[in-house]
């Protein structure tokens, strides 16, 4: 475990024992911007909460006997896309769902289905692609966030198309396609012409995410027998590793800083605990947020990029905790029993 | 890492380790070393967090409260959950989930719980009660079938009624083959630290009890490494149905209380395959045609935190084959054995059925119903695993310009400090290549491939094509010896991004070469990017 702390974070400078003192202020939370909505397993089943950083919860979704899970809050700051999952006579179905904030009634985009997930929305709110096996085992399908919409398939490959992720311009989708035997990262005009492939490797390339900016692309790879986040330009040139020599072991839940310059993403470590990395696109040596002696999940940035919304498991219960970008101030937010966590902190209007 | 080195010697080395100052901790992937024994292996896993630290003095004191031989109680422990504490994972509806390092579960735990005068919450928690459960349990057997006490192999018929295990076959292949074998091989195990945790003695023993059936054990009838134990819990797959999907289990049980649940007709459940926990052994339940019953439950996503996990969810047995395996979903590592075994077949079964081998093909039980269900749990091993299944199923060689992609028993790459590295032409091989101008010297690229045995093999070459690059690029081919097999001109302001053929060469047995000359005429740089030998 030592040599692992000696990486980018000198003893005592980081994690639960970081800089400035303790847990974040009252005031300095108050004026935190934004809400987060996350899964809470409070109730029965899984339920969409928002929550503000000073600590105020609020129940977004309640429907017993099903579970929501938060996708992707719409550009306008408006609604929460959800994915409802429930049991129907023995047949696990899932539904994309428009949940207004303002507690109006939620609207569903299509009927009940086995597969319908990682929605990504064009940047005017007016459009969105998202994972369907309406007519295959996953490929891409363009559809509107209204009800009864009409989806228009991007892709039609029998070996499945998956994870698009739509380019802050609007104009490019970026995605996963298994037709070369592997996953490999492709680009396409959001049409779904124009395909270009990024990645050629027989290993596995998956998880395509736009920096903010559209300068680069990030996507995990297997090819050096782990797990492990790479940047490459949209045009497939500049490819190098994220963390550098700074981690060892598996990768995950890497989230882009609203201003393109930093990732944040999670080492996993040994028995089952796992730790924050923040790097810099720019180069330089990758530095821990936190210290490695609990687990430290699913990272997610402040609108304004001054804070980390994450999942901890301390304290005996999954919980989000809140901290600096620099890792100071970790502080527990939610503290209901059973588990919170996958959070998406976005603006609401 | 020698494969047959005794595991006492492995103590006594992690011991030694330990005294020259902090070890970097053990990655699980680090774990899966092909060559790791899987008692090395089970000694790796004996130490979790929140679990226990020193077993063999609370085995010794559960034993001898209740009279029953410590050796025992711990060759039943090690079998049951490899020395690790359990926490009451659901894997199949109907099988009550086990705890603690005993996997008691159900009323066999309440039981235990009261024999031993703790409360069942404890027994499910505590080491130690859970410990004392089960010698208490182990002991009120002895007491039914009037076992000699001070005979070790004696024990047989209390251990097999232990189990809970119903089906004959499987009552004998538990008692002989997993808690006596462990008798009389040993085990130790050792914490991070190299203190060892709890560890068995290899003892001369045979079990008092009837012999596993002596008839000849047909093999699977879609792997031929399988045994076959046909299960009646299967339907018919929808008509038109493609096979597109491997699932990933655990048990959340041993091996054989696995199959013969799986294969009892009260049990409404079946799965495909298991695989044992060493990966000695591997049993086919229903025929890959058929439609097993291996999923169908909920899931509780709490100790599964990948984002994924949230946004899956589909009852697919329909179009899967399930693969289990004996262990549990909150396990720290696997053994080596079992991924090695396991790796081997999901390459048949993804062969046989042209199932694609991605994790988007083969997939977790957890990630695809996440309501109750976690396993295989966050410590599969899933990049090496998915490398292994592709490794088995291709005798392609890929040589790419960086080695870190290579796998180094079987491919390297190397050049001079006159060619450059670089990822500026999109399209590359891997992510980057290299380059070099054309000069009238000998200083190529050189890119080494390993082949058991000579073999008459085809080459191909990627480059990243572009105009400023030679129309006339040399590759030139040779053998292990360093005989010249041949040059292949081609032009790399063409043909990019792509495998291009350069003819098939016959090779002998050791480290061939693919060369890039930089001795052409044409153009002004030649690139270097990778090969593939097929």
């Amino acid at each position: 475990m030592l040599a692992l702390l000696g990486w980018g974070c000198r003893a005592g400078t980081c994690g639960r024992a970081a800089s400035g003192p303790g847990p974040l202020s009252e005031e300095e939370r108050r004026a935190i911007p934004g809400v987060i909505a996350f899964i809470s397993e409070r109730a029965d089943q899984k339920d969409v909460w928002l929550v503000k950083p000073s600590g105020e919860e609020t129940q977004l979704t309640k429907s017993p006997g099903e579970d929501d899970f938060p996708a992707a809050p719409s550009p306008d700051g408006k609604a929460l896309l959800v994915i409802a999952a429930r049991m129907v006579n023995g047949f696990h179905l899932e539904q994309m769902r428009l949940q207004p904030l303002d507690g109006g009634e939620p609207v569903a985009l299509h009927p009940p289905r086995a597969r319908t997930r990682n929605p990504s929305w064009s940047p005017d709110g007016r459009w969105l692609v998202a994972e369907s096996d309406a007519r295959s085992f996953s490929d891409l399908v363009r559809l509107e966030p209204k009800a009864g919409t009409q989806e228009q398939p991007l892709t039609q490959v029998k070996e499945g198309c998956f994870e698009p992720a739509v380019s802050p311009d609007g104009r490019e989708v970026a995605f996963v396609s298994s037709r070369e035997g592997d996953p490999e990262i492709y680009v396409m005009k959001a049409d779904g012409t124009d395909e270009r492939r990024i990645t050629a490797f027989h290993q596995e390339d998956r998880e395509p995410r736009w920096s903010p900016d559209g300068q680069w692309l990030s996507f995990i790879s297997n090819r050096e027998g782990r797990e492990r986040y790479f940047l490459v330009r949209p045009d497939g040139t500049s490819l190098r590793a994220v963390s550098g020599e700074a981690t060892k072991l598996d990768e995950r839940e890497l989230a882009w800083s609203p201003d393109s310059k930093k990732v944040v993403f999670v080492e996993r470590l040994p028995e089952a605990k796992s730790r924050l990395w923040v790097a810099a696109v720019d180069g330089g040596a990758p530095v821990a947020l936190t210290d490695g002696r609990s687990r430290d999940d699913a990272p997610a940035w402040s609108p304004d990029g001054k804070y980390l919304v994450f999942v901890a498991e301390r304290q005996g219960d999954v919980d989000l905790w809140l901290m600096r970008a620099d890792g100071s101030g970790q502080t527990r937010l939610t503290t209901a029993k059973g588990p919170d966590w996958l959070p998406r902190w976005f603006v609401p209007r | 890492m020698n494969p047959m080195r005794n595991p006492f010697a492995a103590a006594a080395a992690a011991l030694a380790l330990a005294a020259c100052g902090p070890q970097t901790p053990d990655s699980p992937e680090a774990a899966q070393a092909p060559s790791a024994s899987a008692v090395a292996d089970a000694a790796r896993e004996a130490v979790r967090p929140g679990a226990p630290g020193e077993l063999d003095p609370l085995f010794e004191q559960a034993a001898r409260e209740f009279n029953v031989p410590a050796n025992l109680l711990k060759a039943v422990s090690f079998t049951e959950t490899r020395w690790q504490m359990w926490p009451g994972l659901t894997e199949f509806e109907g099988m009550a989930p086990a705890y603690g390092v005993m996997a008691l579960r159900g009323e066999q735990l309440a039981r235990g719980a009261a024999l031993a005068g703790v409360s069942e919450a404890q027994a499910r928690t505590d080491v130690l009660a859970n410990l004392r459960a089960g010698a208490a349990l182990l002991s009120a057997e002895a007491e039914a079938l009037m076992v000699d006490r001070a005979s070790l192999g004696d024990w047989a018929p209390a251990v097999a009624r232990f189990s809970g295990i119903t089906h004959t076959d499987a009552q004998a292949e538990y008692v002989h083959h997993d808690v006596f074998a462990t008798l009389r091989k040993g085990v130790v195990a050792q914490s991070a630290e190299g203190t060892v945790t709890a560890s068995i003695m290899p003892t001369e023993v045979q079990a008092k009890f009837a012999m596993p059936s002596l008839r000849a054990l047909a093999a699977g009838p879609d792997y031929a490494e399988a045994v076959w134990r046909p299960s009646g819990n299967y339907g018919e797959r929808p008509a038109g149905t493609d096979i597109s999907m491997i699932i990933i289990h655990t048990c959340e049980s041993s091996y054989a209380s696995c199959w013969s649940w799986l294969v009892n007709p009260d049990s409404g459940v079946s799965a495909h395959y298991v695989v044992k926990e060493d990966g000695s052994e591997i049993s086919q339940l229903v025929s890959e045609e058929k439609r097993g019953w291996h999923i169908g439950a909920t899931y509780d996503c709490k100790l599964n935190s990948n984002v994924d996990c949230g946004l899956t969810g589909t009852s697919v047995n329909h179009f899967s084959v399930g693969i289990e395996h004996g262990g549990s979903a909150s396990q720290t590592s696997f053994p080596a054995g079992q991924i090695e075994a396991s790796a081997k077949l999901s390459c048949d079964i993804s062969r046989d059925r042209t199932i694609l081998r991605d994790s988007y093909h083969i997939v977790a039980h957890g990630k695809l119903q996440p309501a109750t269900r976690t396993d295989p749990g966050p410590n599969w091993p899933w990049a090496s695993y998915l490398s292994k299944v592709q490794a088995y199923c291709t005798s392609d060689i890929i040589v790419d310009t960086n080695n870190a992609n290579n796998d180094a028993a079987v491919a390297k790459f190397s050049a001079s400090a006159n060619w450059t590295k670089t990822s500026s032409t999109s399209g590359s091989y891997g992510g980057d290549y290299y380059y070099a101008s054309v000069q009238g010297i000998t200083d190529t690229a050189v890119f080494s491939f390993y082949l058991p045995a000579a073999a008459t093999k085809s080459i191909e070459a990627w480059w990243t094509a572009g105009t400023n690059r030679s129309a006339s690029a040399p590759f030139v081919i040779f053998n292990a010896a360093g005989t010249k097999l041949g040059t292949v001109n081609v032009n790399q302001q063409a043909g990019g991004s792509q495998w291009n053929a350069l003819g098939s060469f016959s090779f002998q047995a050791g480290w061939n070469t693919v060369q890039v000359s930089r001795w052409t005429s044409s153009g002004t740089v030649v690139i270097a990017d990778a090969i593939r030998v097929r």
